[in-house]
This record gives structure tokens, C-alpha cells and sequence, in this order.
């Protein structure tokens, strides 16, 4: 049978069959919409989006401050040879992203949020922690039928999970230049650091009507508040929203017609915070009044904490390592087990990486989630362009045909038990003739946080790119030239070791 | 689909989403007929696709996607419905008395039953891509694209698909066609 004769039979074996759906199924569906009320509509457009959508790090000088400062803390750079991957915690983090909160005279919640990248998930009444990886520290209280999540180190989202109440948590920076027509790209320049400069652009936007800022205070900090409310109709628009801001890693805010905006923009001790409560056309009082007693009950902290512990048999761990076998998991998006020896340490640097690292030596292993790679490691002119795209395969071949950088030929392979890739990179044995980044660095990849991998001359790099049920991650061994037999050996077992798991 | 039905339904229009829902229902119908084998849980993957899409119709950013985006909501509908009947492996049924056949009349009723038992020892993954291919006519990027997976699940999925059921139609074949030496006895 040829392929055109199987086409052929299958096309007609498929058209056989029933092709009308019975009145009753239909009419049991439309009474069922009768009853469901639908979902707002921000909330999909503002969860952290997949790790395909470009990533801009933060540019302005407020949020570079704090995740520089982040950085520091958690010891980001994946460069080997740097030492100890982390100083142990003197105040250990909370495990759970989001914490039932104990003190304070607060009551304690019944239940936990996590960070998840498909949006906001069901809680039960109560009082929660927002904090790790947001990175402030966001405290409020929910009423039943509310569902939230953290969408990253930039945005916690809570919203009625039958209603259209919904407020959120923000840090950004990019405002974009016209709503209407949110394709015309951001405000250039970007508005400044501080809460003037996003409350007067804000209050500027073309085809918004806005209130004028207005000095105010809320959880417990200064700041600025003003009321965006869209025009009637999108009639004339690009889309059929306008786009008002974008977080970092790429959410948005985009307001439908008629939708009105209440904006609260904060100074928490420099960086600069942005609440806001979507008010739909229609909206009922009791939906108003639940989401003003959320906004009456938010304190905000200044955070964050890090770096995050992993969890052995014994408890959290971070810092240096006992031999045996450890699952690092929240606030990583994915659960790696895996075993370590004697002599080794590591830590979770936030939602996108994992780090082991001998105590005393180079050997090296580090779990990624990240999409952007440079162009050119040897003469730095930034990242590829377009980014590779979100398969597995994209991203293998990316880094298989790096210029200056010797790849062997991506092969199918399995780890931790997912499908994947594994090719090897070789750094050239000398920079001479090299032009670094300003850092100095050859540099492969980075994280969305900022953290980078980069290479010194003649080391080789195994890397092992999974596919974990759609979420693309990468698993580097680095080995430096003249690394020792056992530092190999002690490395290939830990990889051997590996198991992923998604986070439950 | 009328951009206006959509754009009116995604701002809590019943009535216009009804009107859509009568003018998709029928092909979401086939579709998941197609994909579940089975007249009841497609019903219930429909109705459950219909409600779904009501509700998360606001998120729903562009209306030209309404087409890709609603098929995404009914092929995890049918993935559900699978999990939940759990029953395929076990019951291998020699011919769909779930419906007429009306243009099929070109097949026998051999090929049709080789091809039926053979689906049916597909994963749901790997069967609704070979409906959207071979019956809606998608190309496999739009597949990707609808399903968010990559292309090259989506090749390996239609490849191990087809892969079986050629097989199936060659072991039917083979079964059905005597052999040399029994055209010789």
C-alpha cells in the first residue's frame, strides 16, 4: 500500500461515522452555561507565560538593584571554580512558596499556594505569605471561592475562581506606548525608577481615561494611586484589549472594554510594587466588597529570602551537603532528585535553577530552565536572534551550532527518566582571539534571573536538554581541563542518579 | 466564526454564545467521535469542551484563534474522557455500531474493522493527532501549534499512528488474502 492509498483509506474511514451531535447533549450544555459564570479576563493573559516568550531582564535601575542583590545572595553564576555554591542559611527559607502565616496575630491558612506557570490554582480561606520567589513579600486574606498563585519573581495573582474579582501583585517597568495599539511596543523610554515617573505615565496613556495620582498608603507603605478605565469599545484597536504593562518574563495586563483599573504603585524600600484590582462592567457589590477586603488586609514585607533549601531525609539542607540522596523542588518549577557524595554542596537558586558543586574542588552539576543563548561566545554581540524555540530540538540544535564553540552532533537520549538530547560543548583552548563580553566571560546561556553559564578555556561541557512533559530543561556537567578521575566519576554518578519529576 | 458571536460571547453574551456553540457542535461532535470511538464520551467531551470554553472564553486574547483554541479544549476534553473510561485496551469491538456510515461505502468492511481494532490500541495523544490530520485536514505546525506541543511530537505521534495502522491493515491483509500454497491446495 502506498502512502497516497493509506491517506486515502484512512481520510475514508474517518469519514464514516456519526457527524451530528444529539439536540439533548447540546441543550444540556447551553443549561449548563446558563449556571457558569466565566472566568476574568485578564488572568491568563497576565500568568507567567511560557519559557518561549522572549525575556527582557529588567533594565530599569530599582528592580536591577534588587535581583542583582539576589544574585549575590544566591551565588547565581554558574561559572566553576567560584567555590562554595552557597553559604549556608543562617535564617532558613520556608519551603512552600506561599506560607500559612502563624504569627503576627494573623490566622493561620489552611491551605498553601505554589508557584505555578498555568495560573492561579484554588485556596481556602485564610491568610497568606506571598513571598519566595516574589520577591517582596506580599500578606492578605482571601475570603472562600478564591484561587491564586505566584507567577514568578514578579507577580503573585489572586482572582475569584466562579467571579471576575480579581487583584494582583506586580513589579515592572514596561508601559506600553499606546494601548490601542499595543503593537506599537513600549514606552521609549521606559518610564523611570521611581512611583512618579510609572504613576505619570500611567496617568499619560493614550485612549485611557486615568484619574490623577494621589498620594496614599497601603500594607503599610507610601505610594501613589490612580484609576485606569478603558474606553467602551476597542472599535479602531490593534486588538481586542489594550495592553498597559508588561512584567519582565512577559505577562501582561491588558484591560478589556469598558474595565476599570484601580492602581496602586509603592515604594517598598526602593522597589517599587504595583497593586492592582480589575473592576468589570457589572460587577456585582459582593464582589467589590471581597476584593476591597483583600486590599484592606495586605501588608507588604520586604523580602526576599534565598537561597532556598533543598530536602534530604534529615530536613532542609542548603550549603554544604552530606552524602545521600536530596529532592530540590519549590520554588524550582520541577522536582530533581538525585545523590550526592561526600564533599559536595548545592542549593536551589529559585525557580529556574539548581546547583551542585564540590565543596572543594570543580566538579560541577546544574539543573536550568532558560531560553536565552548568546550568539556568538567568543565575539559577544548579545543573544541570538530570534531565541531558539521551545522544543527541545530548537534548543540542541541552538547550541550545536554556536559559533566558536566545538559541539558534537545532538543525539535522542533519556535522563531522570524523560526523552531528551545530549550533545557536548568544547570551549576553545585559549580566548586570545576572543572578544568577551564586558565581563569578561565566554559566555553560553542565561537564566531569566540573569544568572549565565559560562565556560573558561578547554572545558568541556556535557549538557542533556529533557523534555519533562513540555517544560524544557537542561542538566550541565561541566569539566575542566585536567579535572581529576574521581571529580569525573563522582559527577557521571550523580547524573546517573538523576530523577524529574513535575511538581505536585 | 463570526468575529461578532465571539467577541460578544467573550463579554458574557449568552445567547451568542449559543449560537456558536450550534454552529461548532456537530464538528467538535465528529471530531471527538472520531478521536473516542464512542458516541457517549464524545458527547460528554463536547459538553464539557462547550463549557469550558464559556467559561475561559475571556481569556480568549485573539478571536481569530477561536477555531485552533476551542479544538485544544475539546482534544484535552477527550484525553480526559479517555482517562476516565480507561476501557480501550480491553474493549477492541469488531465494528462502530455507534452511527451510520454513509461515506464510507468505498472501504469493506475487512479494512474498516482492521483499521477500527487497530485505532482503538492507540494512546488518545497519538489518535488526535491523526484525526486532526487526516480528517480535518491540519497541517502538523497548526497541530503544534493548537496542541502546544512540539513538531516533532507531533510527527512522532502521527508516525507511530499511521505506522500501526498500516500495520494493521498488512496483518489484515494477510489474514484475509490466502496464501500461495493455499491457492495451490
Amino acid at each position: 500500500m502506498t502512502n497516497n492509498d493509506f491517506d486515502r483509506t484512512a481520510r475514508l474511514w474517518l469519514e464514516g461515522g456519526p457527524t451530528e451531535l444529539a439536540d439533548r447533549a447540546l441543550d444540556a450544555a447551553l443549561d449548563e452555561i446558563h449556571v457558569t459564570p466565566q472566568r476574568r479576563a485578564w488572568w491568563p493573559a497576565r500568568r507567567l507565560p511560557k519559557m518561549t516568550t522572549p525575556i527582557r531582564f529588567a533594565t530599569g535601575a530599582a528592580t536591577l538593584a534588587v535581583v542583582v542583590l539576589v544574585l549575590a545572595v544566591v551565588g547565581f553564576n554558574l561559572l566553576p571554580g567560584n567555590g562554595g555554591v552557597g553559604a549556608p542559611s543562617s535564617t532558613p527559607a520556608p519551603t512552600g512558596v506561599v506560607a500559612p502565616t502563624s504569627s503576627s496575630g494573623l490566622r493561620t491558612s489552611p491551605g498553601a499556594l505554589t508557584v505555578t506557570s498555568g495560573g492561579p490554582v484554588p485556596i481556602q480561606a485564610g491568610t497568606y505569605t506571598a513571598a519566595d520567589p516574589f520577591l517582596l513579600k506580599a500578606t492578605f486574606t482571601v475570603p472562600a471561592g478564591w484561587e491564586g498563585n505566584i507567577g514568578g519573581p514578579y507577580a503573585v495573582f489572586l482572582q475569584q475562581t466562579q467571579g471576575p474579582g480579581a487583584v494582583s501583585f506586580s513589579i515592572l517597568e514596561r508601559v506600553y506606548a499606546d494601548p490601542c495599539h499595543s503593537d506599537k511596543g513600549f514606552l521609549d523610554p521606559l518610564p523611570g525608577p521611581s512611583v512618579d515617573d510609572l504613576a505619570t505615565a500611567l496617568a499619560h496613556l493614550p485612549g485611557v481615561t486615568a484619574t490623577t495620582p494621589t498620594a496614599v498608603a497601603l500594607g503599610g507603605y507610601q505610594g501613589k494611586q490612580l484609576t485606569l478605565t478603558a474606553p467602551a469599545s476597542s472599535t479602531g484597536c490593534t486588538g481586542s484589549y489594550l495592553g498597559i504593562w508588561e512584567l519582565p518574563l512577559g505577562a501582561t495586563n491588558d484591560l478589556t472594554s469598558g474595565e476599570i483599573d484601580r492602581v496602586w504603585i509603592l515604594d517598598v524600600g526602593g522597589q517599587r510594587l504595583v497593586i492592582d484590582a480589575l473592576q468589570a462592567p457589572g460587577e456585582s457589590t459582593a464582589t467589590t466588597a471581597e476584593v476591597q477586603a483583600i486590599l484592606d488586609s495586605i501588608v507588604i514585607g520586604q523580602g526576599p529570602a534565598g537561597p532556598w533549601p533543598m530536602t534530604s531525609a534529615s530536613g532542609a539542607v542548603t550549603g554544604p551537603l552530606t552524602a545521600g540522596t536530596y529532592t530540590a523542588a519549590d520554588p524550582f518549577l520541577l522536582k530533581a532528585t538525585f545523590t550526592v557524595p561526600a564533599g559536595w554542596g548545592g542549593n536551589i537558586g529559585g525557580p529556574y535553577a539548581v546547583f551542585l558543586q564540590q565543596t572543594q574542588g570543580p566538579g560541577a552539576v546544574s539543573f536550568s530552565i532558560f531560553d536565552k543563548v548568546y550568539a556568538d561566545p567568543c565575539h559577544y554581540n548579545g543573544l541570538l536572534a530570534p531565541l531558539p524555540g521551545p522544543s527541545v530540538d530548537d534548543l540542541a540544535t541552538a547550541l550545536a551550532h554556536l559559533p566558536g564553540v566545538t559541539a558534537t552532533t545532538p543525539t535522542a537520549v533519556a535522563l531522570g527518566g524523560y526523552p531528551g538530547k545530549q550533545l557536548t560543548l568544547t570551549a576553545p583552548a585559549s580566548f586570545s582571539a576572543c572578544t568577551l563580553t564586558p565581563d569578561g566571560a565566554f559566555r553560553i546561556w542565561e537564566l531569566p534571573l540573569g544568572a549565565t553559564n559560562d565556560m573558561v578555556a578547554g572545558e568541556v561541557d556535557r549538557v542533556w536538554i529533557l523534555d519533562v512533559d513540555g517544560q524544557r530543561l537542561v542538566i550541565d556537567a561541566p569539566q575542566l581541563p585536567g579535572e581529576s578521575a574521581a571529580t569525573i566519576a563522582e559527577v557521571q554518578a550523580i547524573v546517573a542518579s538523576i530523577g524529574i519529576a513535575q511538581l505536585t | 466564526m463570526d468575529r461578532t458571536l465571539i467577541e460578544a460571547a467573550r463579554s458574557g453574551d449568552e445567547e451568542a454564545f449559543a449560537s456558536i456553540a450550534r454552529g461548532s457542535a456537530d464538528r467538535l461532535f465528529a471530531v471527538a467521535h472520531r478521536i473516542l470511538r464512542d458516541v457517549g464520551r464524545a458527547e460528554d467531551a463536547v459538553q464539557q469542551t462547550l463549557v469550558t470554553a464559556w467559561r475561559q472564553l475571556p481569556e480568549l486574547r485573539e478571536v481569530d484563534r477561536f477555531e485552533a483554541w476551542i479544538h485544544r479544549i475539546l482534544v484535552h476534553a477527550c484525553y480526559a474522557e479517555a482517562k476516565r473510561a480507561r476501557r480501550w485496551s480491553a474493549n477492541v469491538r469488531l465494528l462502530s455500531v455507534d452511527g451510520p456510515a454513509a461515506p464510507d461505502t468505498t472501504l469493506s468492511v475487512a479494512t474498516r474493522d482492521a483499521l477500527d481494532r487497530g485505532f482503538r490500541r492507540l494512546r488518545p495523544e497519538q489518535r488526535a493527532v491523526f484525526v486532526l490530520h487526516h480528517y480535518l485536514g491540519w497541517p502538523l505546525g497548526e497541530i503544534a501549534e493548537t496542541l502546544g506541543v512540539p513538531m516533532g511530537t507531533v510527527k512522532s505521534r502521527l508516525h507511530y499512528a499511521t505506522s500501526s495502522l498500516r500495520a494493521a491493515l498488512e496483518a489484515d491483509a494477510r489474514t484475509s488474502t490466502p496464501s500461495s500454497r493455499e491457492r495451490i491446495a
